[in-house]
């Protein structure tokens, strides 16, 4: 088979044409392209992130969507988790502003709010009459 | 911006080329169509790409081999299988009544199907654009020596495969 000759037989073998309705559709498409979009950031910013971003950019927007998403959980599951309690420093600065007001309006005696505060650990109960001062300290003190 | 572009002009003087250059890399009527438009689209959107461009075809036609490329490495895991399925069912080549030559361009559009994608590049920019090494090189960011010989291995696996065919037409 002579070289030249087998190259020339394939140069001359026609490639196919596009179909003649691509014309209209890939221009509407390119015009449609061409037009200006809402601008978000500098040209040389959004430019230099077009850049980056490629040859996906949904991919990476999917990929901060997703991090938003978990972000926002996460936010919200920490304020879940802490909201039935008051610090113990907000609490009291609130009993002393309520005990303050009352004064103020000369109101009833103050009382205890019923806030969910931090108890401190409750010692066994003991029957009635009894005493935590032992019969030996008794002695000493009489 | 798209009527200093003259997209018309452009398309007109380079459709052809890059519609039959994305169709022997694809292989699919429908990718090429998106690959096709989105070179357009691009070009559209952003027309200073072009800005100090000498040659125009290679420039369009090294925009289709990355976006081809781009498509080919999204689908390398998911779609191989059906990308084998039907590679070489796309008419590449216009049709003709000659009985010889539509069988001789069935097969020679199956041979071509059979080359590494990096071959068949420089075949159908050697043969059919009639692109120089160089200017191959320049496309497809590849070295000239590396355009040339990835040619001639092409070339002799086409020649392998179609030989028989080719000495029984003539």
């Amino acid at each position: 088979m002579n070289w030249d000759d087998f190259e020339q037989q394939l140069r001359e073998t026609p490639l196919r044409s596009p179909p003649a309705e691509w014309r209209g559709e890939t221009l509407a498409a390119a015009r449609r392209a061409s037009r200006p979009r809402p601008v978000f950031l500098p040209g040389w910013l959004g430019e230099g992130l077009a850049e980056w971003l490629w040859p996906s950019p949904v991919a990476w927007a999917g990929l901060a969507a997703t991090w938003a998403v978990i972000w926002a959980l996460n936010t919200t599951g920490a304020m879940a988790a802490h909201s039935p309690e008051l610090p113990v420093s907000f609490a009291g600065q609130w009993r002393a502003h309520q005990h303050m007001l009352a004064e103020l309006l000369e109101l009833a005696p103050w009382t205890e709010p019923t806030l969910p505060l931090p108890q401190p650990p409750r010692r066994s109960r003991e029957p009635h009459g009894s005493s935590n001062i032992t019969h030996h300290e008794t002695a000493q003190m009489a | 911006m798209a009527g200093a572009l003259n997209l018309e002009a452009l398309y007109d003087r380079h459709a052809p080329a890059l519609f039959g250059f994305l169709l022997n890399l694809t292989r699919s009527e429908a990718d090429t169509h998106d690959l096709f438009q989105g070179v357009f689209c691009k070009l559209a959107a952003r027309p200073a790409l072009l800005a100090g461009i000498r040659d125009e075809r290679a420039f369009l036609l090294r925009l289709a081999h990355n976006a081809a490329v781009d498509l080919a490495r999204r689908r390398a895991v998911r779609e191989r299988t059906q990308e084998r399925l039907t590679e070489t069912d796309v008419p590449l080549f216009a049709s003709t009544a000659d009985a010889d030559e539509e069988t001789f361009q069935r097969e020679l559009a199956a041979a071509l199907a059979e080359l590494p994608p990096e071959q068949r590049a420089v075949v159908h920019l050697k043969l059919w654009e009639g692109l120089t090494f160089e200017a191959i090189a320049d496309a497809l960011r590849i070295p000239p020596n590396t355009a040339a010989s990835r040619y001639r291995y092409g070339l002799d696996k086409l020649r392998d495969r179609l030989r028989p065919l080719y000495e029984e037409i003539k």
